[in-house]
């Protein structure tokens, strides 16, 4: 049984809601850009850890449902004039919890490594399918291009500071209610599940459709995220979707702690720092230093940001126990 | 028949490419992602042998496969440290394909490299009306000896019967006294060397560029997803169905090539999780 979470990193969540908040007010326009985007990938790698760290579905094919989101709305805004947020949003969620029970069903066939195999393959499909197809395109590119900000209702001109405080309102939102899955009663079906399938199952829980719901609401969640990259980049193309993103989204996972409260937004928020400071640092060399995280990561980090500290603040309290 | 050649010898290379990958998913439960980095550093190394010294083109296809398989004997230390942890060794195989690609962009420069030219293998062979390439052939039948090859080993000799047994029951082995870590290193080892080969053979119509370490990768996946894993004859067979249909979907559906290829995968998955060999995953 996971311990319920101190009310330290609650408070430490608030704070951190409230920094990032007022953060406009001293942050450059690139900074407030970047802080937006580490928020997007926050969402997104919460979103996978659904299916990922309580489901124990180890999904390499989840930025493909997360571009699900940002092609629908893309193409709405695009191609058929669509500005609305809350339209564009709807059938960006709808759109990819749909695809996302197809993607599930498929890859659910497979087992253990081959799961991961199947994912990876499916994912890289949808990729491809992206590159090749004239009608998931913008004239002349591989990509859709020129995807404006979207109108709310009640908001008249997007400034950045404006756009990075929606975002946070959004991505905190979405986060509550992953949270509020989460600890529900399906939630705690999904770990055990993950756990001891044979005995949910001797239980009367049908575990195959615990799995099915996990990688669906995660791909909800995933094409929400979706939604808000392409709103907030003004383009989606194949490379946001492949392979090399699904990866960065398990490494963000696993590096801020899979199962974990927080521990996805840490790895988000935290590995797209890092990325945007090391090709700032050398554009050339950057791919260096993001792999040395991958393998560090791999090799070094067990239980990930999250774990570790909670380890870390046990011991302090000297209440350490064995992590389960 | 021009377009079934063409295929026949894409297939051989995947096989090449797949028939390590396979082994070490099915027989050691190891998923080394970054075995198309390994790929990708056999063709670098065939090129800087074959062109850039002229060494005659055997010589740069050993090269190839020894410079490679020094990189699976590092790479098996990294994965021995995660052994049974899918997840960390996803982790570890993309920080070494980022790695390794952004060295050997340093080491062989950002361009990518031509399809080698070999003197005595340019040229062609007619056969009825179509006109067969010599490289074609040439990477057709290294395939077929190096599956021919891997098959005896694997069905026939001491050492594929313990990979065999490992595969099925790797606790039994150990407890006969068998040192199975040694044997897990061994293949590696082997197959990062027929993957290097594989790299040095594939540069003769597909060059070399940092891009290969995914773009094979995700072909060879596919044949070890339709393949089933563990099998050399299965290995061969998905192989060379991979690269003749994906010659056929090239030249028909140049639009949606690639789709088809992970089309048929999801079609096996669906009726045949195993793939064709119909051994079940570790």
């Amino acid at each position: 049984m996971k311990p319920r979470s101190t009310s330290l990193s609650t408070w430490l969540f608030a704070m951190f809601v409230i920094l990032v908040y007022v953060a406009p007010t001293f942050l450059t326009t690139p900074q407030q850009s970047l802080v937006t985007r580490a928020l997007v990938f926050a969402l997104m790698a919460a979103s996978l850890d659904i299916a990922y760290g309580h489901a124990g579905l180890a999904s390499l094919g989840h930025s493909a449902l997360a571009g699900i989101g940002g092609y629908t709305v893309g193409i709405l805004m695009v191609k058929h004039d669509v500005h609305s947020f809350w339209v564009g949003v709807s059938a960006a969620v709808l759109i990819t919890a749909g695809l996302s029970a197809v993607f599930a069903v498929l890859a659910l066939r497979a087992k253990g490594i081959y799961f991961i195999l199947a994912t990876f393959t499916l994912g890289q499909m949808l990729s491809s399918l992206a590159q090749q197809w004239t009608a998931l395109k913008s004239p002349g590119v591989d990509a859709i291009v020129g995807i404006g900000l979207p109108t709310v209702g009640f908001i008249d001109s997007w400034s950045p500071a404006a756009v990075m405080r929606a975002v946070l309102i959004v991505v905190v939102l979405a986060f509550l209610a992953i949270k509020r899955v989460l600890g529900s009663p399906f939630g705690l079906a999904l770990r055990g599940v993950r756990d001891n399938p044979a005995r949910m199952e001797a239980l009367g829980y049908h575990a195959w459709a615990y799995q099915l719901g996990a990688m669906t609401v995660s791909g909800a969640f995933a094409g929400l995220a979706g939604a808000l990259f392409a709103y907030h980049s003004g383009i989606i193309a194949p490379s946001n979707i492949g392979i090399a993103a699904s990866g960065l989204l398990v490494l963000m996972v696993i590096f801020g702690g899979s199962g974990t409260t927080y521990g996805p937004l840490i790895g988000g928020f935290g590995i797209t720092i890092i990325q945007f400071y090391a090709s700032e640092w050398s554009q050339a060399r950057a791919p260096i230093i993001v792999g040395a995280v991958f393998i560090a990561t791999a090799l070094l980090l067990r239980g990930g940001v999250a774990g570790t500290s909670r380890t870390a603040l046990r011991h302090w309290k000297g209440i350490a126990r064995e992590p389960a | 028949m021009q377009v079934f050649a063409n295929g026949v010898s894409i297939g051989a290379v995947l096989f090449l490419m797949a028939s390590g990958l396979s082994l070490l998913i099915g027989a050691m439960g190891v998923l080394n992602l970054a075995h198309g980095a390994v790929y990708m550093v056999g063709a670098y190394i065939g090129w800087a042998l074959a062109i850039d010294h002229g060494l005659p083109f055997p010589v740069a296809v050993l090269g190839a496969g020894v410079g490679a398989a020094l990189i699976g004997l590092v790479f098996e230390r990294l994965f021995h440290l995660i052994q049974g942890r899918p997840d960390e060794q996803i982790l570890l195989s993309f920080g070494l394909i980022y790695v390794i690609t952004n060295v050997s962009q340093w080491i062989w420069g950002p361009i990518s490299k031509s399809p080698f030219r070999i003197e005595w293998l340019s040229g062609a062979v007619k056969v009825g009306s179509a006109s067969i390439p010599i490289v074609r052939l040439a990477i057709a039948v290294v395939g077929f000896v190096v599956a021919g090859v891997l098959w005896f080993v694997q069905e026939r000799t001491r050492a594929g019967a313990i990979v065999r047994a490992g595969m099925d029951d790797p606790n039994m082995v150990r407890a006969l006294g068998i040192n199975l870590d040694l044997v897990v290193a061994g293949v590696f080892v082997l197959g990062s060397a027929v993957a290097g080969v594989a790299g040095a053979m594939g540069g003769l119509v597909l060059g070399a560029s940092s891009s290969q370490a995914i773009d094979v990768l995700l072909l060879a996946l596919v044949v070890v997803v339709v393949g089933g894993v563990g099998s050399v004859m299965g290995t061969l067979a998905a192989a060379l169905l991979i690269g003749v249909l994906d010659a056929y979907s090239r030249s028909w559906l140049p639009q949606m090539s690639s789709v088809v290829l992970y089309a048929l995968m999801a079609v096996v998955l669906v009726v045949r999780p195993t793939g064709l060999s119909g051994r079940v995953a570790r």
